[in-house]
């Protein structure tokens, strides 16, 4: 359950370990925009090479940074198909037939019946997707019975294709980038980095120590958060609360009883954390001394102006 | 450091009868005492008010002939540091590092000190191996032990340990009671507040609470000998502590074997 959100950082200890955190913030939002500023497929692929080549430079593993996509993928497949299906501009590349007949009909249900049942006993989930999503492109193509209702001729132009590349490819570029300062970078430096950078906004009473705080004890206490629903659930379980089953109503109601005793634990839990913090005399607001403090070494000048470069360089291939 | 409670009494604002009625006691040497009572005999609210997380509703506590109050908290708080009982709860920081430097930051102490005080106190509490360990990672155990170090690190003359082991192992429990008796030869105070008869034992005075009033205060062995205070006050107690009460109430008078149970309780 630990690898749900702090699970994130790898140790290591190659160069981009020894960036200042503030750097590397900065510098993902740098390169983030800079994608923005390409126009054309050759060039995003162009930036995409570029992320795996510092990735594999890192030494960060590239499963690690692909399973970042995860949580990404159903947008960017349907991103994908939908670019395919409605952008019709340019030449066709690709026509196919799909027929509706009473047997494909049967088919496709039949096919989403063994989907849904499937999926609940087996791990590939994403895998079954995909099969799924080809077999019912199947039984339309290749099913050819007389009764056809109804013919939907499918075209793929270049242009659609291009595009929809380009958006799924931009969208995995996107995410290697975050993936990048996380799997590098631990988050309690995160957090630090981000402490450093705001504290320009204490002109509008914003202090950004409290801040780091506030951000440090919520992801102290995901996993232990966690931990005690697990353990909710299970007693719940045990006294015959059904948590996978059910319909939407009754999914709903279980939640419900499984948030109520999560939200009692956790105000009695800040009290005593409340508590704590204060015997040992936190006082909010009050200055402290720092245990960690970040220094500016000459290389993160020179990842920084690195992140400035690129930044121009996609400007200037956008303007021109 | 000499601190004196005064006639303390506290009610909580939703319940109408007092939870403390009329606290005086005088700790002015360093020692081991022991606060203990059953559930709901008011202990915990006692350690809440000692390092002023509450104020008394009557009364006034003394630190150092000086009046507690909430000017001079802060300055008192560098002298008493509280354990609480749940491990989980206590831990501030994502690692074991940043929670010890957590007190020593808010006391503003000098960063390379601070960086010197850490390993130090990692080295007295055995955790030096998990420095930059996530307290996920964590036993129970080992999570009060830094609770422990981090008031270390402080070094204050007063450690408040309330009901820091009832939510440990036994391993966990002796590991962190080393500690504790480690500070004692230290000559620092130590207040221990259970309502286990075993962990008492180990201590040199016992205060017994019962619904919010003191209804003994002396040494140990004394309390020990009061089979009478031990039995309506509730408290879990060694077996063979009981065995020795019981046979000596049924006027069983083989002094050989009441000797070596009463000496097999005080071993524990």
């Amino acid at each position: 359950m630990n690898n749900f959100v702090l699970g994130q950082y790898v140790p290591g200890n190659s160069y981009i370990y020894r960036i200042d955190p503030r750097v590397k913030i900065i510098s993902t939002i740098l390169l983030m925009i800079s994608i923005f500023f390409l126009t054309s497929i050759y060039e995003i692929l162009g930036a995409l090479l570029l992320i795996l080549i510092i990735l594999i430079s890192a030494r960060i593993s590239i499963i690690k940074a692909v399973r970042g996509l995860k949580p990404l993928l159903i947008l960017s497949i349907f991103v994908f198909f939908f670019q395919i299906f409605f952008n019709q501009v340019g030449q066709v590349v690709y026509s196919v037939n799909l027929n509706f007949s009473l047997l494909s009909i049967i088919a496709i249900i039949s096919l989403t019946v063994l989907f849904i049942i499937i999926r609940k006993y087996i791990n590939f989930k994403f895998l079954l997707f995909l099969v799924y999503l080809g077999s019912l492109y199947a039984s339309l193509v290749y099913i050819k019975t007389t009764d056809v209702y109804y013919t939907y001729v499918l075209n793929i132009f270049d242009k659609g294709l291009e595009t929809s590349s380009f958006v799924f490819f931009r969208l995995v570029t996107m995410v290697f980038i975050a993936t990048l300062l996380t799997l590098s970078t631990k988050p309690a430096d995160i957090t630090l980095g981000f402490e450093y950078l705001l504290r320009p906004l204490k002109i509008f009473k914003l202090n950004s120590e409290e801040f780091a705080l506030i951000i440090s004890i919520a992801l102290r206490y995901i996993p232990t958060i966690l931990d005690e629903a697990l353990k909710i659930m299970d007693a719940q379980a045990s006294r015959g609360a059904d948590f996978k089953g059910g319909n939407v109503f009754k999914k709903i109601r279980i939640i419900v009883s499984l948030l109520v005793p999560m939200f009692v634990l956790s105000f009695e839990r800040s009290d005593q954390l409340a508590d704590a913090m204060l015997s040992r005399n936190y006082v909010p607001g009050k200055a402290k001394t720092k245990y960690h403090i970040l220094k500016w070494k000459t290389f993160d000048t020179i990842v920084l102006i690195m992140s400035f470069i690129i930044l121009g360089g996609s400007i200037c291939l956008f303007v021109l | 450091m000499k601190i004196v409670f005064d006639n303390v009494k506290f009610q909580y604002d939703s319940m109408k009868r007092n939870v403390l009625k009329g606290i005086s006691f005088t700790i002015d040497k360093p020692e081991w005492i022991s606060i203990i009572g059953h559930n709901g005999s008011g202990k915990s609210t006692l350690a809440k008010i000692l390092v002023g997380l509450l104020s008394p509703t009557f009364g006034s506590i003394y630190v150092n002939d000086i009046e507690l109050n909430e000017e001079n908290l802060y300055e008192i708080r560098k002298h008493i540091g509280i354990v609480f009982q749940n491990p989980d709860n206590q831990f501030v920081a994502t690692s074991v590092e940043d929670d010890i430097a957590f007190g020593l930051e808010n006391n503003l102490i000098e960063r390379e000190e601070m960086i010197k005080r850490v390993d130090d106190v990692l080295n007295l509490v055995s955790m030096k191996e998990f420095k930059n360990e996530m307290p996920s990672n964590l036993s129970g155990g080992q999570k009060q032990r830094v609770a422990i170090a981090g008031i270390l690190a402080i070094n204050p003359e007063i450690y408040i340990l309330d009901e820091a082991t009832s939510m440990l192992d036994p391993k966990g429990r002796e590991d962190f009671l080393k500690i504790v008796k480690m500070l004692k030869e230290e000559g620092k105070t130590i207040i221990m507040i259970t309502h286990d008869m075993n962990e008492a034992l180990l201590t040199d005075r016992c205060i017994v609470l019962k619904d919010g009033e003191i209804i003994k205060d002396a040494k140990t062995i004394e309390c020990l000998n009061d089979y009478e205070l031990l039995k309506s006050s509730r408290l879990e107690m060694p077996s063979s502590l009981y065995v020795y009460h019981e046979l000596k109430e049924k006027n069983y008078d083989n002094k050989e074997v009441l000797n070596a149970l009463w000496e097999s309780a005080l071993k524990k």
